[in-house]
């Protein structure tokens, strides 16, 4: 399964995110191909050091990972499209008619924790953690209780 | 109301926000300017309240608009053709160098000379906020933009239009 998560400077949320869903993957034995990308990204910057360090205290490694735009390319490659901010999933489906029924927002809005301290990077990773597993990721993917947006 | 009209609506009441805050009616835009200004609005609402996101694109776009009612207004009259094409700041340049006849020529077909030191001088910002490199005018990639540069430019591009379109002077 590919699976494509997008936020909007591709700096915080979506890559934790990303980072989080490869991780339940491996936890279950999903053979799951993740991306993540922004809608309004920041060209040659890496993902924020506070979103590395709160993601390497659950294990997870996204040190590497760039600011990335979203293209048309990532909406045809995903399988699923989740979108952290309701206004995005809104924005893909209609930029994308036709891969609509793929979008989906992953609940409720996530806030930004871009500026912000260290726990509330800590804070965002544990709900998107939580917002994930609500979602059952599996070979075939179906939403979560929001269905698609 | 379906979500495709209730997002057209709120890009078209953020237009029509920002244009009375300017001094400036709907109709008195060119058509490519609408298209140019529904596309900052969709760019707004995209980050908007995202404290994470770039917003290079939303300063591109209101730049698009300056330069669309630009050629389509003043980049019609004769002496101001450079102002129909090209970029921000080569048409901020092209203003400053504008010799005295022409600028009489102007000035007797009811330009305000000052305005055009001024537009010179606002051009000039705004090509500077859209950070005029081959990158941007390549499309390859914008560089970085916070909310702030985008304020700035509204606030600038909101004066472009208003003066473009006061009474001219009396010759």
């Amino acid at each position: 399964m590919r699976l494509l998560v997008v936020c909007a400077g591709n700096t915080c949320r979506s890559p934790m995110a990303g980072g989080l869903a490869r991780k339940i993957g491996m936890q279950h034995g999903i053979a799951l191909e993740v991306r993540t990308a922004g809608v309004a990204h920041h060209p040659n910057r890496r993902v924020e050091p506070k979103a590395v360090a709160a993601m390497a205290e659950v294990g997870v490694d996204i040190s590497n990972e760039y600011s990335k735009q979203i293209t048309a390319e990532d909406i045809e490659w995903a399988d699923a499209v989740v979108a952290v901010v309701q206004e995005h999933a809104r924005y893909l489906a209609e930029e994308y008619p036709a891969a609509a029924s793929k979008v989906y927002r992953l609940a409720s809005d996530v806030q930004d924790p871009y500026g912000q301290p260290l726990c509330m990077y800590r804070r965002c990773r544990d709900r998107l953690d939580a917002l994930l597993l609500q979602l059952p990721i599996s070979h075939s993917w179906s939403p979560g209780p929001d269905g698609p947006s | 109301m379906d979500e495709p009209v209730r997002r057209r609506e709120r890009r078209r009441q953020h237009v029509e926000q920002f244009l009375a805050g300017a001094g400036v009616t709907a109709q008195q835009l060119a058509r490519s300017t609408h298209e140019c200004l529904d596309q900052w609005a969709r760019q707004v609402l995209l980050v908007q309240d995202q404290p994470s996101a770039n917003w290079a694109n939303v300063v591109l776009q209101l730049c698009r608009a300056v330069e669309s009612e630009l050629a389509s207004t003043l980049g019609q009259m004769e002496g101001l053709t450079f102002l129909a094409d090209g970029a921000l700041g080569d048409k901020a340049r092209d203003l400053a160098r504008l010799d005295q006849q022409t600028k009489q020529k102007l000035a007797a077909s009811g330009i305000k000379v000052g305005f055009l030191g001024e537009l010179q001088r606002l051009l000039s910002e705004l090509a500077r906020l859209r950070r005029q490199t081959d990158a941007a005018h390549g499309a390859v990639d914008l560089q970085t933009a916070t909310s702030a540069d985008a304020n700035r430019a509204r606030q600038i591009a909101g004066t472009i239009l208003k003066r473009l379109h006061s009474p001219p002077a009396k010759p």
